[in-house]
């Protein structure tokens, strides 16, 4: 008799159990995105957490490129030493005698993702640290560190509470070298370029005597800038050198335009002879370099009004590019920046229609724009911007709102607004998707997507509506103490709607309904899920939260960074 | 040494730009429309993208920087509320009951204040358009029909000519909101900022020179017409295209859009075109006088605004052989900025919405908000030029004095552009026409002209010597251009007619004795010292402070990166303004000739440079030191496009 009690105690508790599923349930699965990793970055293992006080990342080395994701506590006081010499403060990424191009406010217990490029001392020259991201946001750029040589290991130093570190990975190198693409073609680079930049008398038509002179200033530029590294108009003369590498042996054709001399040396031999004065002159020439490094050298000499130089190679493929000049076509960002236009919040949100460019650029790198985003600015922030094109959630910061000299100085060519503060970069990938299943990838756009209307509260708060393929949706995001508060719904549909909640490199479950995010880093908990299924894909990309909704279903989470 | 033209005009028939300036005999324009600032709060940068009046009387206004604001009273006293703001640089604002709709770059949206705070609340998106990112990609209207549908225009992106990249760009689009469907309707446009119904309700589009726009024009548009312009011919072959031309029908071999349309049959003659620099260089806004009376003599004529010069021209259209042709009259000038919009208000005053950011305007202000008034006082005009078979009929807006009708008191000319994917045309085939015989007809108001030499396919420049009213007053204005695209009755009129041989008559222009383009020998191959001249989008000149030694020997290159052409010519001294007048004077042979007037003054010039492109001169620096001023003298340009060379 009792066991049949028994029997009937654990049939009514299965019954039950399959009948109410609980929302903060999560399915993982895999799926297979086919990524390939970047092959140039070496991963660095790590020791197990918590991390030993003093921790070596790195024997002793060189020049480097350095990319680690850091999480630390509240009392957290650690750096990352440079050849054991130069220390990048954690978590606020102080380093001494230098002043970081936007400020630094994080939140503790949240992964930030770090690239820096580092430029080891040499004889004469002193270790610079060529560029430092943030999340995605220059901190610092082409900084001198100090000129004592330094040659040790690269460590981590923990001086109080606690600091992880994790995704580390590392470059021999100063920024992107050439490499082969994934069709065979060849793209040159030089990582990093030495300058030498002489003032000369007025009226110079050449300079044939370097070796006696003495440059007036010196230092290290990735790009020939001309613009940025000039001090004035004319007559003066720029050295740059570097290191080429050659990543295929053959027959490279190389050639430069200049209304100025122009001589480019390879291997200390003058391959391009576009020297003294001729006007806008182009000079081309071929020769056969082996696989491996080659010295490259241009010497220029600005003896007319026009600053211009492009150098540009074909390589044995076929395939054809700019070797480390501006070319001119396609928007990159540069450091002369111009005069940032502020504009103001106030207590009513601001939600400036804009092109955005995105993902967050970089230095010399050519700029993507999103041309359908909406930013909302209130006060003080978080503020965000999100794509009226897909529905995604594209960035979000707080401090100042946004820089619109871009927009409304002249016929404002590129349109853009940017943020004037560190912004939290997301994918960019669509908010929603009618996957056929579970295991689906995830689209890169949609097609059938439309943002319907958004509608203001009376604090002037926008709810969005939008429609895919017949399927009626609502996204309100509210800006918080923590950062965001996101309400999504389903209002009505035939069928289930996939919805992003976050892609990122690996995002972990901490706790039934929250999760902890890397690259971005961020924590998210799930407020509420009615009528939806939490779904984790994991693929060597990275790993997407979603949620799988029903007609009527409402997903409400905050992002908190 | 003497400029040699490469025309040889008809020097007596040579407009004088200069004298329309002033008074003629005392009278001014102010005199029968008075101009009334609105004020603005010195707050608020007011740059007009739209504009339209709400039942109540309120003018409603969107401005590029994307606010949208309610103006009540608008006048001296003028009071201003925010009703939205962040659109994407919005071109176009209607009122349709309380409902404002307002084009953006990426969509048409329809804005309402739903809890009455007088803010907007609700942001629909009535349709919404892809685009590349580029800044040319404009997107301008909603202009609501009677039937519920509603038109816009979108303008071709810029890549160093015009480009058809997003989809339906260079078209204009019918939206049906009960389908909800997005319709292609025309295409051949090009920057089609303005566009307005005639008082029959058919619908007019107004366009700038440009690469294939050898002048400023307003054309009619009915569905499945082809305005001229062929990179929006890249959709024509989508769903729903009304069009069957294809990009690679349209070449540079027509020499002239009258051939091409005798070959294609869908090519769209402009129904009035407007000479580049003389009646404009930037036509907008076009708007239709339904005041009944109130706003003067001109009651179902057109008026059409120019962004660049800041003034108003007017038209009056006929139709022959089932299409519209028409004349050009100037009328208004003065206002402040650049005008891009026109908008009746019910004390029948017409309104002006004015930006000139990145475009620069003859007025100066960087925006405005004007309007026109009309006196009472009827100006005694050209009223209306319709065309016969042997001559026109001009009727003026007054009973003429008999006495003054004479030949001698009427000067014609005629002439065409080039049809070709070059910016811009000159004039070309500049014919004189004979005056027969003058009549004074029953009506006492018009004059019948028989002219010779009349051909169809041809603009007409009507001009005007000592015409008086019956009652003793001066014309205000003297001239007009007739667009004669078919002769009533058809044939082909008895004026020399080759418009292949006209293309043939514009050749490159070649070095001249102020334009060396080659080092003179006697330098032995040596310059003293290179100067690179660019040019800057907003009119201006990247350079504006450069030095050179006196007597030096200069290669100049004079780069020209922007979307439109520019010109390099240095001065005598400070004789920019001087150069720049003289060269407005050149009037219909302006563009042939560079825009560079044969005088003194000018020492050394470019020729006249494509977006684009270059041009390398070669001259010895004055030996006197001092400054010297260089302008460009594109129409509209050298008030802000300046500089100096320092010669030391």
């Amino acid at each position: 008799m009792i066991a049949m009690r028994k029997l009937t105690y654990v049939l009514l508790l299965l019954t039950i159990c399959a009948c109410s599923s609980d929302p903060l349930d999560l399915s993982v699965v895999e799926i297979e995105d086919g990524q390939v990793e970047a092959v140039e970055f070496t991963a660095i293992d790590l020791p197990e957490a918590p991390l030993p006080k003093r921790t070596e990342l790195l024997g002793t080395h060189e020049d480097l490129t350095l990319r680690f994701a850091f999480r630390a506590s509240a009392d957290a006081k650690a750096s990352v030493r440079l050849n054991n010499a130069y220390a990048i403060g954690l978590p606020g990424l102080e380093v001494e005698g230098l002043t970081p191009l936007r400020e630094v406010r994080l939140s503790p217990g949240v992964w930030q993702e770090v690239e820096l490029v580092y430029q080891a001392a040499a004889s004469s020259t002193p270790a610079l640290l060529s560029a430092l991201y943030l999340n995605g946001n220059l901190l610092y750029y082409q900084e001198a560190l100090g000129t004592g040589y330094a040659n040790g290991p690269l460590i981590l130093s923990t001086e109080a509470g606690t600091v992880d570190l994790a995704d580390v990975s590392s470059s021999p190198r100063a920024g992107q070298s050439s490499y082969l693409s994934d069709e065979g073609e060849e793209v040159l680079n030089i990582p990093q370029l030495r300058y030498a930049y002489y003032d000369l008398e007025e009226g110079i038509s050449d300079v044939r005597n370097f070796g006696v002179l003495t440059p007036d200033k010196e230092g290290f530029h990735p790009v020939i800038d001309l613009n940025y590294l000039r001090e004035k108009p004319r007559d003066y003369a720029l050295r740059f050198s570097g290191d080429l590498e050659i990543p295929r042996r053959g027959e490279y054709r190389f050639w430069t335009f200049s209304p100025a001399s122009a001589r480019m040396y390879i291997d200390d031999i003058l391959v391009l002879d576009n020297g003294g004065k001729h006007g806008g002159r182009s000079v081309a020439d071929s020769l056969v370099l082996s696989e491996g490094t080659h010295s490259f050298r241009l010497d220029y000499v600005q003896n007319t009004g026009w600053n211009r130089v492009e150098i540009g190679y074909r390589g044995p493929s076929g395939a054809e590019g700019r070797l480390n000049t501006l070319s001119g076509n396609g928007k990159v960002a540069t450091p002369g920046a111009t005069t940032p236009n502020e504009l103001a919040t106030d207590d009513y949100p601001y939600l400036l229609r804009s092109f955005v460019y995105f993902p967050a650029p970089r230095m010399y790198a050519t700029a993507r724009k999103r041309t359908h985003a909406m930013n909302v600015g209130e006060g003080d922030g978080p503020h965000y911007t999100v794509d009226l094109k897909s529905g995604a959630l594209l960035q979000a910061w707080r401090g100042k709102f946004v820089d619109i000299h871009d927009m409304w100085d002249g016929r404002g060519e590129p349109q853009v607004a940017r943020p004037l503060a560190p912004a939290l970069y997301f994918d960019g990938s669509p908010q929603w998707a009618l996957l056929e299943d579970d295991r689906s990838l995830w689209p890169d756009s949609l097609t059938n997507f439309h943002h319907q209307r958004h509608e203001l509260n009376d604090g002037g708060r926008p709810t969005f509506f939008y429609e895919l393929a017949g399927h009626e949706l609502k996204d309100r995001i509210t800006p918080t103490s923590g950062g965001l508060d996101r309400q999504l719904e389903h209002l009505s549909g035939d069928r289930d709607i996939y919805t992003q909640i976050a892609f990122a490199r690996s995002i972990t479950e901490t706790s039934p309904g929250n999760f902890s995010l890397r690259g971005p880093g961020a924590t998210i908990s799930i407020l509420e899920n009615l009528e939806g299924e939490l779904i984790l894909q994991r693929g060597s990309a990275g790993d997407r939260l979603l949620s799988k909704m029903g007609p009527g279903g409402s997903l409400q989470y905050s992002i908190q960074w | 040494m003497k400029f040699l033209p490469r025309f040889r005009p008809l020097c007596f028939l040579l407009l004088s730009l200069a004298a329309l300036s002033l008074p003629l005999n005392g009278q001014s324009e102010a005199d029968y429309y008075q101009l009334e600032q609105v004020s603005i709060p010195t707050f608020i940068e007011l740059e007009v993208g739209g504009m339209d009046f709400l039942p109540d009387g309120r003018l409603v206004v969107c401005t590029r920087r994307g606010e949208v604001w309610l103006i009540s009273n608008p006048g001296p006293d003028a009071a201003y509320s925010l009703f939205a703001r962040g659109l994407h640089e919005p071109l176009g604002l209607s009122c349709r009951g309380e409902d404002i709709y307002v084009a953006q770059r990426g969509e048409v949206t329809l804005l309402r204040d739903r809890n009455q705070d007088g803010r907007a609340d609700y942001f629909e998106t009535v349709y919404d358009l892809p685009l590349t990112g580029n800044y040319h990609e404009y997107h301008y209207g909603p202009m609501f029909l009677p039937d519920g549908t509603m038109m816009t225009t979108l303008n071709l992106g810029w890549e160093g000519k015009g480009v058809s990249n997003s989809k339906w760009r260079g078209w204009m689009m019918q939206y049906d909101p009960d389908e909800k469907e997005l319709l292609p309707f025309a295409v051949g446009l090009r920057s089609p900022a303005g566009f307005g119904t005639n008082a029959e309700g058919d619908i007019f589009v107004a366009e700038n020179q440009g690469d294939w726009i050898g002048s400023g024009r307003i054309t009619h548009l009915k569905r499945g017409d082809f305005a001229g312009h062929p990179a929006g011919l890249r959709w024509a072959d989508q769903p729903g295209s009304p069009v069957k031309l294809r990009e690679e029908d349209i070449h540079d071999d027509f020499k002239t859009m009258y051939a091409a349309r005798a070959a294609l049959g869908n090519v769209k003659l402009p129904a009035v075109w407007f000479p580049h620099g003389i009646l404009g260089i930037s036509t907008a806004a076009i708007i239709t006088d339904r005041t009944e009376g109130a706003f003067g003599p001109f009651a179902g004529q057109l008026f059409v605004s120019d962004q660049g010069q800041s003034k108003i021209m007017r038209v009056s259209l006929e139709k022959v052989d089932g299409e519209y042709q028409g004349a050009v009259f100037p009328f208004r000038e003065g206002f402040s900025s650049g005008l891009l919009r026109l908008e009746y208000g019910s004390d029948n005053a017409l309104y002006a919405g004015q930006t000139a950011r990145g475009w620069a305007a003859t007025g100066g202000e960087e925006f405005a908000l004007e309007r026109l008034r009309w006196t009472g006082e009827v100006p005694f005009e050209m009223y209306a030029i319709t065309a016969r078979k042997d001559g026109f009929d001009v009727t003026f807006t007054e009973a003429v004095a008999l006495e003054t009708v004479k030949p001698s008191n009427f000067t014609l000319q005629n002439f065409t552009y080039l049809y070709h994917h070059n910016y811009g045309s000159p004039v070309v085939d500049i014919q004189p026409n004979a005056i027969i015989d003058t009549e004074l007809l029953p009506d006492g108001k018009t004059v019948r002209l028989t002219v010779e030499g009349m051909r169809p396919g041809y603009i007409f420049e009507v001009k005007l010597g000592g015409l008086r009213s019956a009652a003793g007053k001066a014309l205000l204005h003297d001239f007009g251009y007739y667009t004669l695209n078919a002769l009533p009755g058809g044939g082909a009129g008895d004026g020399a007619q080759d418009a292949v041989a006209a293309g043939a008559a514009v050749t490159a222009p070649g070095a001249s004795p102020k334009r060396p383009t080659t080092m003179p020998a006697a330098w032995g191959g040596q310059v003293d010292e290179d100067l690179a001249l660019e040019t800057e989008p907003g009119m201006k000149y990247k350079q504006t402070y450069i030095t050179v030694k006196a007597g030096a020997k200069v290669r100049l290159t004079f780069r020209n990166p922007d979307d439109m052409q520019h010109n390099f010519i240095l001065t005598s001294g400070k004789m920019g303004d001087k150069v720049g007048r003289a060269a407005a004077d050149l009037g219909l042979q302006g563009l042939a000739r560079d825009y560079v007037p044969d005088i003194e003054e000018v020492l050394v010039h470019t020729a006249l440079v494509e977006p684009e492109s270059e041009d390398v001169i070669y001259f010895e620096a004055p030996t006197k030191k001092g400054l010297y001023e260089f302008v460009c003298t594109v129409p509209g340009h050298y008030q802000t496009m300046r500089g100096v060379l320092v010669v030391e």
